[in-house]
């Protein structure tokens, strides 16, 4: 099984790094049977919420971020691109808007992302905020988007399934 | 010393778990000893292990995992004849890491106390791994061999094999075997110990810290998205 970990998951494994978010890309980074797959835009997405203190307060040094994204290595390896390894010298990406990275990173606007998935989801639901999410689970072949943000479960995404970690972490014994 | 039959163990775990606070720690010497005692033989825990053994107890104890029924079962059925009910040395041990694991993510502990049971969960899982596994790698593992192999437990695994997760076969005998080719074996392993590293490295510095629940986070990450 191969699942899409979004910022939500990052975000809690390092705010609990023995706790179930970890325990999963734990597991995903090693080639058993949960396959874990990520993109650029959610470790981004995650570098900055983890840095500017998003996560209610509790802030993290950058390198503490970078080697916890490191470490996890074998989960970049299928992201939509490289660039993960490079990630933390883009510091020109670093304080941009979410859409301004995907376009960066990815090179598509949001109406390009659009047409691209034409047809699998109903991707139109999706604020900006959250295509970058569907399109890179699409792009990276992921049965299943693993996340904690309850505004995805009230949407259509096609063939592609939606877990919170907790269920997903119970279907693996953790 | 003669080992203790199943059923006198069972009798000795439940013992030390409802015993009192005054009898608390000379009870979990002596299970701490039979443990050693069932194990040594299958996997090396000589003298060097009785400081890790009673710290492991004593860990548990703390966090309230002691009382989980899986480890009093597993410590029941060790070295048991029935090879599809049996208890393996090292599924005990690894069902103990599990539970150090979890010990460790225990938010209420200290700092101290999570760190000494991931070190624990580590030594313990170590003492698991076969040697014919760490060398080459077999046709078909056991059970142990890949709950160690991918730091989870031995109940983890039977769940994978039965929700069709992994393929495995069962012997005449009862037990489970799987065919290790359907693994990627070494992906992941040159950056286990980072990961260890980098997740000891958090919990310090997260110590102390009042942290968000997933609920909290989320709502912080939405707003701050918008920015």
């Amino acid at each position: 099984m191969k699942v899409f970990f979004d910022a939500t998951v990052w975000c809690g494994a390092l705010l609990r790094p023995v706790g179930t978010n970890a325990k999963l890309l734990d597991l995903a980074a090693r080639g058993g049977p949960l396959r874990g797959v990520t993109s650029d835009v959610v470790l981004l997405e995650m570098y900055r919420h983890a840095v500017m203190g998003d996560l209610r307060g509790v802030v993290f040094a950058p390198e503490d971020v970078w080697d916890f994204v490191r470490a996890h290595e074998p989960l970049l390896e299928i992201s939509q691109s490289p660039i993960g390894r490079s990630l933390p010298d883009r510091t020109d990406l670093h304080n941009l808007p979410i859409t301004e990275i995907v376009y960066h990173l990815t090179g598509q606007t949001r109406e390009e992302l659009l047409n691209d998935l034409e047809g699998k989801t109903t991707l139109r639901d999706f604020d900006d905020l959250d295509l970058h999410v569907v399109a890179a689970a699409y792009h990276g072949d992921a049965d299943a988007i693993c996340t904690s943000d309850e505004t995805f479960f009230t949407s259509s995404l096609g063939t592609i399934e939606l877990c919170r970690p907790s269920e997903l972490a119970a279907g693996f014994g953790l | 010393m003669l080992a203790l039959s199943p059923a006198d163990r069972a009798a000795l775990w439940h013992e030390t778990i409802t015993s009192a606070p005054d009898d608390r720690a000379p009870m979990l010497r002596v299970l701490a000893k039979e443990i050693q005692e069932l194990l040594a033989p299958d996997l090396d825990l000589y003298s060097d292990w009785d400081e890790a053994l009673e710290a492991t107890l004593r860990t548990l104890d703390a966090s309230g995992l002691i009382g989980r029924d899986v480890l009093r079962h597993e410590f029941e059925g060790v070295g048991t004849e029935d090879e599809a009910d049996g208890t393996s040395a090292a599924e005990f041990a690894l069902t103990i890491a599990g539970a150090l694991d979890e010990s460790a993510a225990v938010d209420h502990m200290d700092l101290q106390t999570r760190e000494l049971a991931l070190e624990l969960a580590s030594m313990w899982r170590d003492a698991a791994t076969s040697d014919a596994v760490s060398k080459t790698l077999p046709d078909t593992l056991s059970v142990a061999d890949v709950a160690a192999h991918f730091g989870v437990t031995p109940q983890a695994v039977y769940k994978w094999c039965e929700a069709g997760k992994i393929e495995f076969a069962r012997t005449p005998g009862g037990s489970y075997r799987i065919p290790s080719a359907q693994f990627d074996w070494h992906r992941g392993k040159e950056t286990e110990s980072a990961r260890r590293e980098i997740a000891a490295r958090l919990l310090r510095h997260l110590d102390g810290k009042d942290l968000p629940s997933d609920e909290e986070m989320v709502a912080a990450m939405r707003q701050a998205r918008g920015r």
